[in-house]
Formats: C-alpha cells, structure tokens, sequence
C-alpha cells in the first residue's frame, strides 16, 4: 500500500433520510468522485452489446433502419410536403428516437440485472442507468453518421444548422436520463413496469413525430401535441438535419427546462429508494 | 481516535405478510479505533449482513448514524461485480471502478493486482470461462490492493486453496500491520482469534459482548451449544446401564486449565451384572469435529447397582475454549449400551499460554558449548530451562 499519510480521509456519514439539497450536493460530489466507474460501466455496455454478436456495430444502424423500412412500407402513402425521400425523413426521426427507446429499456433492465451487485458493494446506483444512457449515445452518434451520409446523398447539403443538433441532442440526454432514473426508481415498488414498457414505449414513440409528419395530427391537438418535449425535440432534430433549420429558442428553453426539473425530481425519487433497492428488492 | 463510530444504530425491515415490523439491529453502538482490527461474531440472523450494509453504505440506518474517518471498502462477494462476457483485464478495470478506484490507480496497479490473482496465462480470457476459484482469487486480488484506509471483510477467507487462504492472511496481516483499520465478520472463529485486537458478539441484533476476541468466541461458542438441539436419548428404562453423571474436576478442585491435570467422574447405574464394558468420553472442536478422547480401555465387569469410572489426565493440552462432550458405554465388540452425544460442555480456562491448538509439553536446554559443532552460543547461562 503506497498512500502518501497526506491523502485526505474523507469522512462520512451514514445516517437516514436528509434534505433534498443534501441529496443533490452529495449526489454531484459522489458521481464525480465515482467518474472512472462510469466510464468504466459505459465501456462494459458497449463491449458486451458488440462482442459477441457478427455485425459488431453495425448495428447500431441497422435497428433504426429497420423501423425505416418497416415504417417506410406502411406510412409511404403520407404525403410529407418535402423534397427529401419519405424514408430519409423516417431516418431522422427513428436515430434520435431509438436512443431514448433504447435508453430506456436497457437501463430499467439494467437496473433488476445488477441486483447483486447492488446489494454487495456501494456506488452511487444512478450510475447504472446512466451508464446504459451513455453507450446509448454512442450508438445515436454512430447512427446519426450515416444519417448526415445518406442526407448528403439524397442531395440535402451540410450547413451550419447541423451545429443546432447539438443542444437539441444535450437536452433529450438529460431528459431520457430523467426518465431512466424515474422507471428505475418506480419498478422498485411497482415490478408491473418492466412488463408493461414495451407497450409504454411503443404509445410513447407515437405521441412524437418519428414515423409520421405532425402535419397530420388534427388541429384541435395540436395544441397538446407541442407540449410534449419529446415532439418538439424530434422534430427540431429533424428539421436541422434535413432542412438546415435552427431550431427555435424558445422551444429549447422551455424543454431544457422541463428537463432539469424532471431530472431534479426523479434524481431525489430515485435517491430516496436507492435503499428500497437492498431492502426491498 | 475512532475510524468507525457506531451511534446507536437501528435497522428496520417491514416483511410482507407480517404485521410486526421486524429490527435486524437494535441500539447497536461501538467504536473502532484508527488500526484495530475488530472481530464481529454471532449465529446466523443475528444481525451481520445488515451491520456490514450499514458501514458499507449499502443501506441506511432506520435510527442512529454510522461516522466513517476515511476511505472504506467492503470485501463483501468479491467478484459480484464482474462481467461474465468481460476479459479478466476487463474485469479488473470494471470491478476496480466499482469498488471506487480510479482508472489510473487501477493501471499503476494491475501488474500487481494479476501477480497477486495468479490467473496470469488467462487474463485475456472471459471470465465465464473462469472456475470459481479464479473468479475469487481475481476478485480478492482486486480488493486488496485498494487504497483504502478501512477494510471491511466478511467470509472472505472460506474462499480459496489452501495457499491462497495463506497469502490472504499475509496480506491482511500487512495491511493491519501498516495501520488499516480492519473490520472482519466470519464464521471462521479462529482467524478472528488470529486477527483481530477485539472483538463483537451480535445475538439477535444488540451487541452482547465486546472484548478481547477469545472471550468473545468462548462466549458465542457457549451460547451455540446452549442453542443446539437435545439429540434425544428416548427411554433409558430398558438399558442395561446408563450414564448418570459427569464431572470435571481441574487441579485442587478448581477449573480445567490448560497444562494442568484434570480428573474426569463418570457416574454410571447398572441394572444388572455386565461383562466386557467399556467407557468413553469424547471432546469436541467447537466444528463438531472429535479433538480427542479418553477411553477406560480394556472390557471391565460390573455388578449390578451405581458405581463410578475415574479417568485421571496428568496433563490437559487441550486449548482453551468450550468442547461438547459425548458418553459412550459399550461392549468391547463394539454395541452400544448407553450413547450420550453433547451431553456435557467442558470449559477449558487458559493455563499455560500456549499458541496453536494444544499444549505441548516439552522442556527446553540451552546448552553454551554444544558438544561437537563448534557453534558460538551467546549465552553464558548454563542452567536448565523449562519454557512455558
């Protein structure tokens, strides 16, 4: 053992229940004290979801692409009021939406598989779900390569509304980490929610404009429809790669903020059943 | 200066289907001191794990609060962290970061940690292709090699070959030597008795003991036998002969100790005359095992009515500690007439101090010029000395 008897001793204290902003402050300093393991789990993720099988990252492509087709086939018949190919606009809207159906249930599964370890070892739990978020990113990133390619290729040329992807993509990572920590934390309690997220996510992709234009929802709905910042998210997504349109300000500050807060709550929910899941579990 | 405060910790657990909520730890309080090694006994469900989640930080305190000064690790179930797809490299790094060290700690000390492990020739290999000893050894050789200034360990050294166990304990003996402070939970009493300054007994959630480790553990071992079943002896009306009584009688009346003499009564009742009888009592290791026994050897004849057997030991070498005692009356050929298993506890108070399991006796020269070999002996003392 090589410690230097400068190293700082951290104190801790285990004690029940404390206040949120507690929570929050520890939280931060515990993620940040335990950053290798989040790399470290990301990359797990990612080796193990390409090892073993032949494709290897491909992938990572071709899940989308097989919603693209598949929903190429069905919806053919809409009329999207754009230049670009019916497939290439589904493309856009599957890269960014498979990463949060993705995140999502990998993470809550993710969650019921590291039951063991959980039970064995601390480490701030958040990292878990997280960790399933992360390599979904990269997955998202991969895909969304050969989405600039196929867009260039179907002759939409790159511009500088490209950059505007980048807060569009920051804010849903916040906003499907929210979610993530909030199915895991829920599924503790409620063991029904695990079954049922295959269903959820379906109703979910439906509610956002990834297979259809929202052109079409009725108007009366419209008003709604917006609301949701997964709509607005995809759709601006969207527009910036396949129309060079900045996305609008507004838009992003009222999902930015709905996703700070949605992580704020179920980042404390989740930290208050993190016990619940040795305890209980 | 206290490492681990324990401040009168509850723990509680609601069961489903059960009214009664139910308190896994109960008041608990103690202290650990910066470099003690301290030793946590008790039966099962008597509050272990749920101490070990607590200090590990695994779970929270219903009441009370756990105070840490300085960095701990658990060495709970080494290796639950590893991914079975995961090359044994892999795994270091993964399991290293779960267990709070950073990736450049993890790199500086790989070299090391795969020494340490022994699976050198498979470390590019997946874990699940691992036999469960390797998985071990690879987990145990990751946490020891932690920076940290707390050790938590529990069960840990029932894992392993004969000579990994060994490195274990020269590794945790190293670390409590260079000022670690241990903390070790186990079944196996003797190497809490080999490691650890002091120890605690947990029963039913609230310490009942803390002390010096081998009272601890004659008291735990008291309180098991106490526990165990009476193995039952049905009807004795219809033997022949039966063993009424047993005392142990130490050196001028007092207790049995260690290299003192022990006289041993054994009080039978005969209901008719018997040829070829023998008597034996057995000790016990505290693992259920026979440590020895004493014999009447040869076939006695006995007349009807009550009569007595006297076994002298002109010098006890059992160890310190509690042994359950069988009976055994028998004929020579081997049929058993009375057959008394655990029916009597011996207490053996420390004697002559003695290290190991038993008390050898010897006796002990040193001699200034050894006949022969001319060997240069410091000693200018020529007398005769007998070591204890």
């Amino acid at each position: 053992m090589t410690l230097p008897l400068t190293a700082p001793r951290p104190r801790t204290v285990i004690r029940p229940l404390r206040s949120p902003l507690d929570v929050l402050v520890e939280g931060a300093r515990a993620l940040l004290r335990y950053r290798s393991l989040v790399r470290a789990m990301t990359l797990t993720r990612l080796k193990v979801r390409y090892r073993q099988s032949l494709l290897g990252w491909l992938w990572a492509v071709l899940q989308p692409l097989a919603l693209v087709v598949l929903y190429g086939a069905i919806f053919s018949h809409l009329a999207t009021s754009r230049p670009t190919p019916y497939a290439l606009f589904v493309f856009a809207g599957v890269v960014p939406w498979a990463f949060c159906a993705t995140s999502i249930s990998t993470a809550t599964s993710g969650m019921l598989a590291h039951q063991h370890l959980i039970k064995q070892v601390y480490f701030p739990r958040e990292i878990i779900p997280l960790s399933f978020v992360a390599a979904s990113l990269f997955d998202l990133l991969f895909a969304m390569g050969v989405l600039l390619a196929a867009a260039s290729y179907a002759g939409s040329t790159p511009s500088w509304a490209l950059l505007g992807t980048l807060p569009i993509l920051a804010i849903l990572v916040l906003l499907v980490a929210a979610i993530c920590l909030l199915i895991s934390a829920l599924q503790i309690g409620i063991r029904d929610i695990s079954v049922a997220l295959p269903l959820v996510l379906q109703v979910l992709m439906f509610t956002a404009p990834v297979v259809y234009p929202a052109t079409i929802v009725p108007a009366w709905l419209q008003e709604f429809y917006w609301l949701n910042p997964l709509a607005l998210l995809i759709e601006a997504f969207r527009s910036a790669v396949l129309d060079a349109a900045t996305p609008r300000v507004g838009d992003l500050v009222y999902c930015a903020g709905l996703a700070l807060v949605a992580l704020t709550v179920s980042y404390l929910l989740f930290k208050r059943t993190e016990t619940a899941f040795v305890d209980e579990a | 200066m206290s490492d681990i405060v324990v401040d009168r910790i509850s723990k509680r657990y609601r069961i489903p289907r059960l009214r009664e909520p139910f308190w896994a730890l109960r008041g608990v309080s103690f202290e650990v001191g910066r470099g003690e090694a301290l030793g946590v006994v008790g039966a099962n469900g008597s509050g272990k794990t749920t101490l070990i989640r607590l200090l590990c930080g695994i779970t929270t305190p219903t009441e009370g609060e756990v105070r840490l000064d300085g960095r701990l690790s658990g060495l709970v179930d080494v290796g639950a962290g590893f991914h079975p797809d995961l090359t044994g490299r892999e795994n270091i790094f993964l399991n290293g970061a779960i267990l709070g060290m950073s990736y450049r700690e993890i790199e500086r000390k790989i070299g090391s940690i795969v020494e340490f492990s022994g699976i050198g020739p498979f470390l590019h290999l997946p874990v699940k292709k691992y036999s469960s000893g390797m998985y071990v050894r690879l987990g145990f050789a990751i946490s020891v090699h932690l920076d940290t200034d707390i050790l938590l360990l529990d069960e840990v050294l029932a894992v392993g070959d004969i000579e990994f166990q060994a490195r274990c304990f020269d590794r945790i003996g190293q670390l409590r030597d260079s000022g670690k402070t241990i903390v070790l939970v186990s079944h196996d009493l003797a190497a809490i008795e080999r490691l650890c300054d002091r120890a605690l007994l947990l029963a039913h959630g609230e310490v009942t003991r803390n002390g010096d480790p081998r009272a601890i553990i004659e008291a735990y071992q008291e309180e098991s036998y106490r526990a165990l079943p009476d193995p039952g002896r049905g009807s004795t009306a219809q033997r022949p002969i039966v063993a009424a009584r047993l005392t142990f009688e130490g050196h001028d009346g007092g207790p049995a100790r260690t290299g003192d003499p022990l006289t041993c009564r054994l009080a039978y009742e005969a209901s008719r005359a018997l040829g070829d009888v023998v008597f034996t009592v057995s000790f016990n290791w505290p693992s259920g095992y026979l440590c020895t026994e004493i014999s009447s050897g040869a076939g006695a004849n006995l007349e009807a009515g009550p009569g007595e057997v006297e076994f002298t030991i002109p010098l006890l070498v059992m160890q310190r500690g509690f042994y359950s005692v069988d009976v055994a009356i028998s004929r020579g050929g081997g049929e058993r007439l009375d057959w008394r298993p655990r029916c009597s506890l011996l207490r053996v108070d420390p004697g002559r101090i003695i290290a190991g399991d038993f008390y050898q006796d010897h006796r002990c020269q040193i001699r200034p010029h050894p006949t022969g070999a001319g060997a240069k002996v410091q000693h200018s003392d020529s007398s005769v000395t007998r070591c204890n």
